[in-house]
């Protein structure tokens, strides 16, 4: 359970990112976070992580602020930043182990755990090389499988899929279904439409910073003729805020 | 011609290998970054000072023999030898190392251009460095000549044209390096070796100058015109000796056969650049990759868990000696000051032959406490040392770059996290001096007759020296860190802050090594015990920097966003 209360964030004084949001994430659904570029995605996902601190307002993780319990919030988030390239000279697994290593994942069952992942995102091969020769997508499913290892509660995921090829964006997918499944929560912003439509309980969707709508897609559908695409809807709502 | 003019000027808005960066940020920066220029220039006055003397001196003592060109040679030479130095490591990074390289390469330019406007970039860099040391030297030879404006004119002409000559050699070489080794597998490692292996050559010359500089070597100089000297400064750069006629003799004709020669070698390497560097520099991208899979062994020995600290710890330093860029300017002077210690040494030793390396060791087998102080001296000032060679923790924040987001987001304090990489810098300062120092105690200990007890204050001595020079580093990398950089070289190279914290480095350790050596002579206590109080206060000292450091960077991280 993630809420967001009045929150704002103003870039070096003047510039306002973020204006007055207000929504929460709620267990046991995937929430798609959706909006143009440059509209304030990555920056209220920074600042739900700690990594931006809000101008205004105030931002509970579970009920606790991240702020205040900083260490334990943190442990409970499996993070995915929307620019895989980190840790570039570490090699995949020696990756996986050191975010392992951070998040207390046991040593026993850990070896077994990263293989199993491996398997899913057909990382198998690569694990021994530096990520520096990883492709992009690659690199992309090093992150998700470092941020997951853990098996946090809370998925905050920004732009997760750009990159992954089919099969990967399909497991990937199935993980957040099982995830959300289970009873947790899964925030994740994307730009493709078509995803968020199959995939989201329920979207939140910010342009310049304000929150134009949330709730069900269908709900948002119910507003528009009969026949319009998600993709005209998106225009439309995007274009009048 | 067009495009390379664009491309130069495109490189020196961005500064070295950093095409294409965004400056949003960088206004509010602007008077800070200004205070601390100005700072700087009035740390290097002093040493500017003491170069023109130097330059006054030399005019002074030639021209009574009626040589005074040979002062300008040995500068001019001095220069050079600086700037091939400097420029080897740099040239090799700039051309094949930084990330522009790729954004450069798919451009419709040719190979020359890109190097070109490279070239031209680093030249402007060296002469921030050789106007440094030239323009003072210079000035005190001008000023003790009493020289007319031909001769300032002709200065001025031929300061810009010396370090081109230098670069174009770092450049040829690199670039044919780079070419041949261009399958190599890890090339990383073989730019690192090529960079010692240079550094040691220079100082392997710069030492047989010295030499004849000592005592009667000057006079013999004079009257042998084939001296050794002069025979390798001619070996090397031949065309100086055209320069040097140039300015003393006020000839404009050897100005342009210099010039003549120094055109020839640009275009020289131009057209190397243009048939060699793009394959060079395409076998540069390739990353070594197995795609095999990891044996079970290993991924169970990699999968064994360890504590927090030491999981980041591993983080930190695989990260620091992976990337070639941060190994050469971060660490690699740690590990290999003793080798540029004992080059000189050797040299002397081969030339004198009545030399024997017994002789080196007759100062700490001196009886008495004398020779005791002075080893316990020493080794403290290796250890205060180390923070010129060591910039580890002083790049440690700056060297996160964007990816400092990182150390919010993972659920590790601060705190910890801060101790980690300080502790990273310690553990390399540590074994750069307090190692090499401690090898060569045991062995005095044992073959020379030092005193066994001699070893516990140097231990603790020269460990609390590393902690407090790291500390000082790291307070001043918190302090004013480089976030934003495209490159690894812009975050390590193009750091201001680095070499003020140097010079704190240097102001504290010379305070605390005069500090030591005054109070021993006033207290005049026995030896152990007074070593025992020096140790006592530099524990104090690092203890209390410790804390203070900690107190203020998990503030200031909190503050970084
Ligand atoms: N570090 C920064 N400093 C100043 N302004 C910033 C900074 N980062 C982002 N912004 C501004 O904040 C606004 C929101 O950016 P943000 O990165 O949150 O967009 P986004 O929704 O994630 O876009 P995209 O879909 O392209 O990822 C943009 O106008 C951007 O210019
Ligand atoms: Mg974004």
């Amino acid at each position: 359970m993630i809420q967001l209360e009045h929150v704002s964030k103003v870039y070096s004084g003047t510039h306002k990112a973020v204006d007055d949001c207000s929504f929460s994430v709620e267990d046991g659904k995937i929430t798609g976070f959706i909006g143009p570029n440059g509209a304030g995605k990555t920056t209220t996902i920074k600042m739900i992580m700690g990594i931006l601190e809000a101008t205004d307002g105030n931002i509970l993780l579970d009920g606790m602020d991240i702020r205040e319990n900083a260490i334990e919030a943190k442990r409970k988030i499996g993070f995915v930043s929307d620019n895989p390239d980190s840790f570039l000279r570490l090699k995949g697994l020696e990756y996986l182990n050191f975010m392992a290593d951070i998040y207390d994942v046991p040593g026993e069952g850990r070896a077994e755990k990263i293989r199993s992942m491996a398997e899913r995102f057909e990382m198998t091969e690569a694990l021994g090389d530096k990520i520096l020769s990883y492709s992009h997508g690659m690199r992309q499913k090093i992150m998700v499988m470092g941020a997951l290892l853990h098996e946090p509660s809370l998925w905050i995921l920004d732009e997760p899929l750009t990159g992954l090829d089919p099969r990967a964006a399909f497991e990937l997918k199935d993980m957040m279904r099982e995830h959300a499944a289970s009873g947790r929560t899964v925030l994740f912003s994307t730009h493709v439409l078509e995803v968020a439509e199959k995939l989201c309980d329920k979207v939140v969707i910010i342009n310049h910073g304000h929150i134009v709508y949330q709730g069900t897609l269908e709900r948002l559908r119910e507003g528009y003729p009969e026949g319009t695409s998600l993709e005209e809807i998106f225009l439309a709502v995007t274009e009048h805020a | 011609m067009h495009k390379y003019l664009l491309l130069t000027r495109k490189l020196f808005k961005s500064g070295l290998g950093g095409f294409a960066t965004s400056n949003k940020k960088k206004k509010r920066f602007q008077a800070g970054q200004a205070v601390l220029w100005v700072f700087l220039c009035i740390c290097l006055l002093p040493v500017m000072g003491m170069v023109y003397v130097l330059g006054r001196e030399s005019y002074n003592v030639m021209s009574v023999i009626g040589q005074e060109g040979i002062a300008l040679s040995m500068a001019f030479f001095a220069s050079s030898v600086l700037s091939l130095v400097l420029g080897f490591p740099m040239l090799i990074t700039v051309f094949y190392m930084t990330g522009d390289i790729e954004r450069l390469m798919y451009l419709p330019v040719r190979p020359w251009q890109i190097v070109g406007a490279k070239f031209t970039i680093s030249l402007i860099f060296t002469y921030l460095t050789s106007f440094y040391f030239l323009l003072p030297f210079m000035a005190g030879y001008g000023m003790a000549a009493g020289a007319g404006i031909g001769f300032w004119l002709l200065t001025v002409v031929s300061l810009f044209l010396l370090p081109v000559m230098p670069l174009v050699y770092c450049g040829i070489i690199s670039i044919i390096l780079m070419r041949v080794f261009k399958r190599a597998k890890n090339k990383d490692f073989l730019t690192v070796i090529s960079v010692i292996l240079s550094l040691c050559l220079a100082f392997g010359i710069s030492s047989v100058t010295n030499l004849n500089l000592e005592g009667g070597a000057l006079q013999e100089l004079l009257l042998k015109g084939g001296n050794s000297l002069m025979g390798l400064m001619n070996g090397i750069f031949p065309a100086l000796r055209f320069l040097e006629e140039a300015v003393a003799e006020e000839s404009i004709l050897s100005l342009f056969i210099f010039l003549a020669i120094t055109a020839a070698s640009v275009v020289v390497f131009f057209l190397i650049a243009e048939h060699l560097y793009f394959a060079g520099a395409m076998g540069m991208r390739e990353t070594k990759a197995g795609r095999k899979q990891i044996s079970a062994e290993e991924s169970r020995r990699l999968s064994r868990r360890k504590s927090v600290m030491s999981a980041y710890l591993r983080k930190e330093i695989r990260l620091l000696v992976r990337s070639p860029i941060y190994f050469m300017n971060c660490v690699m002077l740690i590990f290999i000051w003793p080798l540029l210690i004992l080059i000189p040494v050797g040299i002397q030793a081969f030339q004198n032959q009545d030399f024997s390396i017994g002789d080196l060791f007759r100062l700490i087998s001196m009886e008495g406490p004398e020779g005791e102080a002075l080893v316990l001296f020493l080794v403290l000032c290796v250890s205060l040392g180390s923070g010129l060679f060591n910039y580890i923790a002083g790049t440690s924040i700056s060297r996160e770059g964007k990816g400092i987001y990182l150390m919010k987001v993972i659920p590790v304090p601060i705190r910890v996290q801060l101790r980690a990489k300080l502790l990273s810098g310690v553990c390399f300062g540590v074994a750069g001096t307090t190692l090499y120092c401690m090898v060569f105690l045991v062995v005095s200990v044992f073959v020379f007759g030092l005193p066994a007890w001699t070893l516990l204050p140097a231990l603790i001595g020269s460990v609390c020296a590393n902690v407090i020079q790291c500390t000082i580093q790291f307070f001043v990398d918190l302090f004013h860190p480089k976030l934003t950089w495209e490159s690894e070289q812009q975050a390590v190279k193009q750091n201001i802050t680095l070499v003020l914290g140097m010079l704190l480095n240097m102001a504290v350790g010379a305070g605390i090594g005069v500090l030591v050596f005054w109070l021993n002579g006033i207290l005049a206590l026995s030896l152990p015990v007074y070593a025992g109080i020096v140790c006592m206060g530099l524990l104090a000292l690092a203890f209390v920097l410790y804390k203070l450091v900690m107190a203020y960077g998990v503030k200031r991280i909190g503050e970084l966003e």
